[in-house]
């Protein structure tokens, strides 16, 4: 942490050089300064003023107190997302990060054409969610998808996919993992790279096994890596948008009613403005706590390396 | 004895096993083969879904919907039905006789029931219905029957008897044989009594002439009538309304159903081998140089359909200003329950010369077109020509409105042009395919219209905000990323975790204010929204660039100002240069991000001929219906930048997630 100092004893305490070079610096950020304070501080004070207000976009916003806090708990759509949100990120999260550590430890060892096999797992991430939900309301669609065609062919009669409203969400997880374990598994790999051989080379001496060797070196050693991507992938799965918007559009009957779904359909289709800022709010919050909380439990079982 | 012979090599092996296991090049090996297994599947699971649509971009629609489903884009092979204008798919079938495998077309198919005769039968037996298995169809004498399990012995269910079961002993039914349904339904029924049961038969006359009482025993089978492909080349068409239902012919060994067409005085009978919608059409030129509009009211309509080259119109007379009565035939009828507006489309009779009907697979996807105030669906076409008997086509492209009321036709060839014909079960005969590859769904799928734009709107779209938001990054990033790298001024610290803390601010949280904002300016369904921010900077790409800068050494740096350089010079002559590969991360990131945002599109776009790839292939979803060859292809036209340029430049994207974690 900076000590905040007195700007005006700062800039005379400046040489003129100094001074010059102080206002090129400023000149130069310039663009990021302005955007900052247009798109990101206004707004953010601003919405958390509208959060209590009544803005339906041709009005003005008027300040209504708590009302929206008294709509928004006795709202059991929005309920109803939180839960499927809840689902999602509980589905996408922990298994997707298991599925990318495995795809990374298998892919950093020394095999033939390793950066194929690493090119085919990372293609998905780069490629546009509505392509990839189109494309799998294809494969999964209940009456000629391939994936139910597959499965009759083994006798099992397949179900609505993403149009039944048990399987919905569980259709979102699944294009989830598809298109999100890639990035996860590069930085997975760039993790596993950077721990030094000579720990596996010791542990060998001593006489570890393989699974040895993963628990009690590549763990560890990659534990601020996996922190760093399930807190990421946390809020980023709490901010999905674009799959369940493409593939079911919430439906049906809410079953894939995602957060920002339901904040994008208040927002911008009831144009409920206000309310829309306190549920962008209350999410934010949400993500706040969780993120510390993930910090706060893990900090004892993550291993910095601090010599390094 | 034999376990024991066996034993022997088995600890032999194990011994083997257990040395392999404890070698060390079988364990790395072991681990190697593995991972490989896992790499393939996963590999499978990654990959299989976009070859699939990638495959199923560029395949016919018929084949969208096939079961099992075919990997490999096919196209059908197909006969021209005569000179009908109809086209009908070819089928490979294997004569039963020489197992030879033939062309041929299929007709509608005809059922059969296995039955066996009275004076064959086994002694019957009553079983109660739960002591019986489940039934599964097993062949005897090339018909199939039902055989179900009881106590260990296979039986066949014949009847009911109360709560019980009549069954057969499947050892006693040698003489059992195939009858197609209609014939065994056609017989008499008689309610006979045999070994003291009531059992329900049919007398039927077979082929010999001969009359039997008949059991019949099921299963149904469905069996196709394959015929010979060469026998359709003296094709006609006629209305479905004039084809009689006539006896069967035999060929070879197969009864084929005849029709006859009515008022043909030659008592020809002929083989109907399709049926299709048909749609009257008219030149366009001639419906632009001698339509007119009239009010229906002002039309004394005819009775009777009248016949224009088979194509049939209502006519009727309609008195001009000029006092005289013009005969007319109505092509167009706006008359719907919506409009009030009772106008119709009208042709002199003495032009209709060159109406003619049309397959209506052929007009798929017209488009509109305005005549005299009447909107008539219009269609490029290879326009037929009439002959006397039958439709010809005349291999000019023209352009033909559709008009008149569409009409169910049958194609028909007589029976004497057929060579052969047999019946097959459904899974004997295989389409007639060839691997090729349907390339015009690319451009069906570019060009189909949503709200006055096509994907060609939308990709123009997307280029100039991608193209804007990389200039936007390339600007404003470099420029503040050096100013924290390099330039040194009090408070650049702080600002620096400013930037890295929105880093973790989540956008949503400013989207209504941002919104409000861009509407207070009036830019919301504009491109603006979509790429303005980016000349603002973005904090992830600022941080992963100036992490470059400061890898780059000071001293060039100082070297450049002794030389009498200013900042502006040194950053353009020296720094940029130097972190020109950082420049193609930020490039190539900014492009995912804009080409694949459908989120700012779906809040800020709202007209289609405004819209970004993202969203039209989102909105197109719907006008698809079940047209996915097209969807597949507009999707796959939507991944297909992103993939190529993975392709070309893989090392960036691993660069730049690797050093801040960005989402692809």
């Amino acid at each position: 942490m900076m000590k905040f100092k007195n700007p005006i004893l700062v800039w005379k305490s400046l040489g003129r050089l100094g001074r010059i070079e102080a206002r090129d610096f400023y000149i130069w950020i310039s663009p990021w300064l302005i955007g900052f304070i247009i798109w990101r501080a206004w707004p953010m004070v601003y919405s958390l003023y509208l959060s209590f207000t009544d803005f339906r976009l041709l009005n003005r916003p008027t300040f209504t107190g708590l009302e929206n806090i008294h709509t928004l708990m006795a709202d059991d759509t929005y309920w109803k997302s939180v839960e499927v949100t809840l689902g999602y990120v509980i589905g996408v999260v922990p298994i997707g990060t298991i599925i990318a550590l495995i795809a990374a430890m298998t892919l950093s060892q020394k095999l033939r054409g390793v950066n194929f096999w690493r090119a085919i797992y990372f293609l998905p991430s780069v490629v546009s969610g509505v392509a990839v939900a189109v494309m799998w309301s294809f494969i999964l669609n209940p009456d000629f998808g391939l994936l139910n065609s597959i499965l009759a062919v083994f006798g099992i009669e397949g179900p609505g996919w993403h149009t039944s409203e048990t399987w919905a969400l569980p259709s979102i997880i699944l294009i989830g993992w598809w298109a999100g374990i890639g990035s996860q598994m590069i930085i997975y790999i760039a993790g596993i790279k950077g721990i030094p051989s000579v720990l596996y080379e010791s542990a060998e001496i001593d006489g570890a096994g393989p699974f040895a060797k993963f628990w009690n070196i590549t763990v560890p050693m990659l534990s601020p890596t996996i922190l760093f991507n399930v807190v990421t992938q946390l809020i980023a799965a709490f901010q999905a948008f674009d799959h369940a918007w493409a593939l079911t559009e919430g439906g049906p009957n809410n079953a894939t009613r995602v957060y920002i779904v339901g904040l994008y359909e208040n927002a911008f289709i009831f144009t409920k403005m206000g309310y829309a800022s306190l549920m962008a709010w209350v999410l934010f919050i949400i993500i706040l706590i969780l993120t510390g909380v993930m910090l706060r439990i893990s900090a004892k079982r993550v291993h910095y390396e601090v010599e390094v | 004895m034999v376990t024991n012979t066996q034993t022997q090599p088995q600890s032999d092996s194990l011994s083997i096993w257990r040395k392999i296991i404890s070698n060390r090049y079988f364990l790395t090996n072991t681990r190697l083969i593995f991972s490989y297994i896992i790499l393939t599947f996963g590999a499978a699971f990654m990959l299989f879904p976009v070859i699939w649509m990638a495959s199923s971009a560029l395949k016919p629609e018929w084949q969208i919907f096939i079961q099992p489903p075919m990997i490999i884009p096919q196209h059908w092979n197909k006969t021209e039905a005569g000179v009908t204008a109809r086209l009908l798919n070819l089928w490979f079938a294997s004569d039963p006789d020489t197992g030879q495998s033939r062309e041929t077309i299929r007709l509608e198919g005809r059922r059969y029931s296995s039955v066996i005769a009275v004076t064959d039968l086994p002694p019957f037996q009553s079983i109660p219905t739960d002591e019986l298995g489940d039934a599964s169809p097993v062949a005897i004498n090339d018909t199939l029957v039902n055989v179900r399990n009881w106590n260990g012995s296979q039986v066949v269910a014949v009847s009911r008897n109360g709560d019980d079961l009549l069954v057969l002993p499947i050892d006693g039914l040698g003489s059992v044989f195939e009858l197609p349904l209609d014939e065994i339904n056609g017989g008499d029924r008689e309610n006979g009594e045999i070994d003291g049961y009531r059992v329900q038969t049919r007398i039927v006359t077979l082929e010999s002439g001969e009359s039997v009482n008949l059991l019949p025993l099921g299963p149904q089978t469905q069996l196709l009538t394959m015929i010979d492909s060469n026998s359709v080349a003296d094709a006609i068409i006629v209305p479905i309304s004039d084809v009689i239902e006539s006896d069967t012919v035999a060929i070879d060994r197969t009864e084929i159903p005849t029709v006859m067409i009515a008022g043909d005085e030659t008592n020809t009978k002929y083989v109907k081998v399709d049926e299709a919608n048909w749609r009257p059409t008219l030149r366009e030129s001639a419906l632009l140089e001698h339509a007119f509009t009239v009010s229906e009211s002002d039309i004394m309509i005819n009775e009777q359909l009248s016949d224009f080259n088979r194509s049939l119109f209502r006519t009727g007379t309609v008195v001009g200003r000029d006092g005289v009565e013009q005969d007319i035939a109505i092509v167009i009828n706006n008359n719907t329950m919506e409009t009030t507006n009772d106008n119709v489309l009208v042709m002199p009779v003495e032009e209709m010369g060159n109406a003619i009907l049309a397959p209506s697979d052929t007009l798929l996807r017209p488009y509109p077109e305005t005549i005299r105030g009447t909107v008539v669906r219009v269609k490029d076409f290879t326009l037929p020509t009439v002959n006397e008997e039958s439709l010809n086509f005349e291999r000019l492209g023209d352009v033909v409105g559709i008009v008149g009321e569409r009409q169910d036709m049958a194609t028909i060839i007589p029976v004497d042009s057929i060579t052969f014909a047999y019946d097959v079960p459904a899974n004997k005969i295989a389409r007639n395919t060839h691997i090729s590859f349907q390339f015009s769904n690319i451009l069906d799928a570019l060009t189909r219209e949503q709200g006055g734009a096509n994907f060609f709107t939308f990709i123009k779209n997307s280029v100039i905000v991608t193209g804007m938001s990389i200039l936007g990054h390339m600007f404003s990033v470099t420029v503040v990323a050096y100013a924290f790298a390099r330039i040194r001024a009090p408070g650049r610290g702080l600002l620096f975790s400013v930037v890295l803390a929105t880093m973790m601010l989540p956008e949503f949280v400013t989207l209504v204010p941002v919104y409000t904002i861009f509407r207070d300016l009036g830019v919301i369904d504009t491109l603006w929204p979509m790429f303005i921010r980016t000349w603002f900077g973005n904090a992830f790409l600022i941080f992963l660039l100036r992490q470059f800068f400061t890898t780059i050494p000071m001293e060039l740096e100082e070297a450049a100002t002794i030389d009498g350089a200013n900042r502006i010079q040194i950053f353009f002559r020296i720094m940029l240069p130097l972190i020109t590969p950082a420049l193609a991360t930020v490039a190539i990131f900014t492009f995912l991000w804009s080409w694949n945002d459908l989120f700012h599109a779906t809040i800020f776009l709202n007209t289609p001929s405004n819209y970004t790839v993202a969203i039209g292939l989102n909105q197109f979803q719907g006008q698809y219906e079940s047209e996915f060859n097209l969807l597949m292809a507009a999707a796959s036209l939507v991944m297909l930048p992103t993939v190529l340029l993975f392709f070309f430049a893989q090392r960036y994207f691993i660069e730049g997630i690797t050093l801040t974690g960005l989402k692809g």
